[in-house]
């Protein structure tokens, strides 16, 4: 269902579509380097990625300050502008 | 958290022991080798921010205002020349208040027929900052330099900006003492971030990270620079990293990747559709509208969508990003029983 076949015809991994419908049953995850910092977009712009969804629970998008943390770890430098202190306990 | 607590900045507006002073004296940029002193022109910013209302364009006298503001700015940096004393914006504030009660002994070519008025106007300046210095953040403004940590960018560093409450100007609003003064922290975090983009090498990598975007976004100058950001970040190895609630907190140009989390409504769900640049059909809105807690669809910069699951496998760590008032009281009084001191000690660092 909804398989975009152009990219499989180029060889794209199976369960990743674009414009098609998201794979319904379970498929087998295929492991996908991905560093943002090390690339950049079609219109060479600044590498920007947002995280958002499930208000109110408390942890799902706090969960996107994980980066945060290991970045931290590799002592990259960071600026973090955090408005309720989800980030230092 | 096993980071090093030597390259943790933490800038806390709204706890005394954890925030540093914003003196524009103390944090502007000097470099004497490469002729850089940008104190003044801080110094004078700040002020005339400050008091938006006496140099405003609208005021007739607005350019006298400016005039006294920047002559206290000079001398106050003259005397630092001259007698050794260390320039800062408490100093700035008690010269405008010598003034304001006539005594005018470091100011030259005033004329006389013009004398009381300026005396006037050096006090009216005096009253309105005193008052804002008096503010909850607006002291942070007037302390004396050098409390608290150093500003100064570091290679390596984490610099946590906790800006609880901060509510700038709302546009279309009139700006009030409180919000001008937000205004004005606001503007200092960003020039502070621009200069780190600036002062660090182009080589070294840097991250900027804003949570709860949509708190963020109502400062513009903040938005601004985020649109600076991704035009100009990439030559800087700058990464942007936005996090919200809801899809339609974004502005949808210029994103690398994406996560979407779980939708509470339909229409959440299709705006989510957009960022993730698929079909807002019954299928995708569905599968948004049951992702489970920690799960994502997530869209990298090729434009591949996977559906994930983000794990902590240290439980530990993940109750860190617990943000739930019960979850965040226990994990302090556990950290307080540990180490009694850790909290102050850290800041102290």
């Amino acid at each position: 269902m909804g398989v975009d076949r152009g990219r499989r015809r180029q060889g794209a991994l199976p369960g990743l579509h674009r414009r098609r419908r998201l794979p319904g049953a379970a498929q087998r995850g295929v492991p996908v380097f991905y560093d943002l910092q090390n690339i950049g977009d079609d219109a060479h712009q600044a590498p920007t990625e947002i995280v958002f969804g499930d208000p109110g629970s408390g942890k799902t998008v706090s969960r996107g300050l994980k980066c945060a943390l290991e970045d931290g770890y590799k002592g990259i430098t960071q600026f973090i502008w955090d408005p309720k202190e989800t980030s230092c306990p | 958290m096993m980071l090093n607590p030597d390259k943790v900045r933490l800038i806390d507006l709204y706890d005394p022991e954890a925030s540093i002073s914003l003196d524009a004296f103390g944090i502007a940029e000097v470099d004497a080798e490469k002729k850089i002193d940008e104190r003044a022109s801080m110094a004078i910013e700040i002020l005339e921010a400050l008091c938006r209302r006496f140099v405003s364009p609208n005021n007739p006298s607005n350019t006298a205002y400016a005039r006294i503001i920047q002559r206290a700015v000079n001398a106050e940096l003259e005397s630092q020349r001259t007698a050794g004393t260390t320039p800062s914006m408490r100093g700035v504030l008690v010269r405008l208040d010598r003034w304001g009660t006539g005594d005018l002994r470091d100011v030259v070519n005033v004329q006389d027929e013009v004398r009381g008025k300026w005396i006037d106007m050096a006090q009216t300046l005096s009253e309105h900052l005193d008052t804002q210095s008096k503010d909850t953040l607006g002291r942070l403004l007037f302390a004396e330099p050098g409390i608290g940590r150093s500003m100064t960018v570091e290679a390596g560093s984490m610099t946590i900006f906790v800006a609880l409450n901060l509510q700038p100007t709302e546009e279309g609003t009139e700006p009030t003492s409180t919000s001008t003064i937000h205004d004005v922290i606001s503007g200092l975090m960003t020039d502070y971030i621009r200069s780190l983009l600036y002062r660090l090498p182009d080589e070294e990598p840097k991250v900027l990270v804003f949570d709860e975007w949509h708190v963020i976004k109502r400062t513009k100058r903040a938005e601004a620079l985020v649109n600076w950001l991704r035009r100009m970040g990439r030559s800087k190895r700058a990464q942007v990293r936005q996090l919200s609630q809801a899809a339609v907190d974004f502005d949808t140009n210029s994103l690398s990747a994406v996560w979407a989390g779980k939708c509470q409504t339909k229409d959440s769900a299709i705006a989510s559709c957009t960022m993730l640049e698929i079909e807002p059909n019954e299928v995708n809105i569905g599968t948004l509208m049951r992702l489970g807690a920690g799960e994502f669809l997530f869209r990298d910069q090729k434009g591949r969508i996977a559906r994930v699951f983000v794990d902590i496998w240290d439980k530990w760590l993940l109750d860190r990003f617990n943000t739930q008032p019960d979850a965040k009281a226990r994990l302090l009084e556990e950290l307080r029983q540990q180490q009694p001191n850790l909290l102050s000690s850290a800041v102290a660092a």
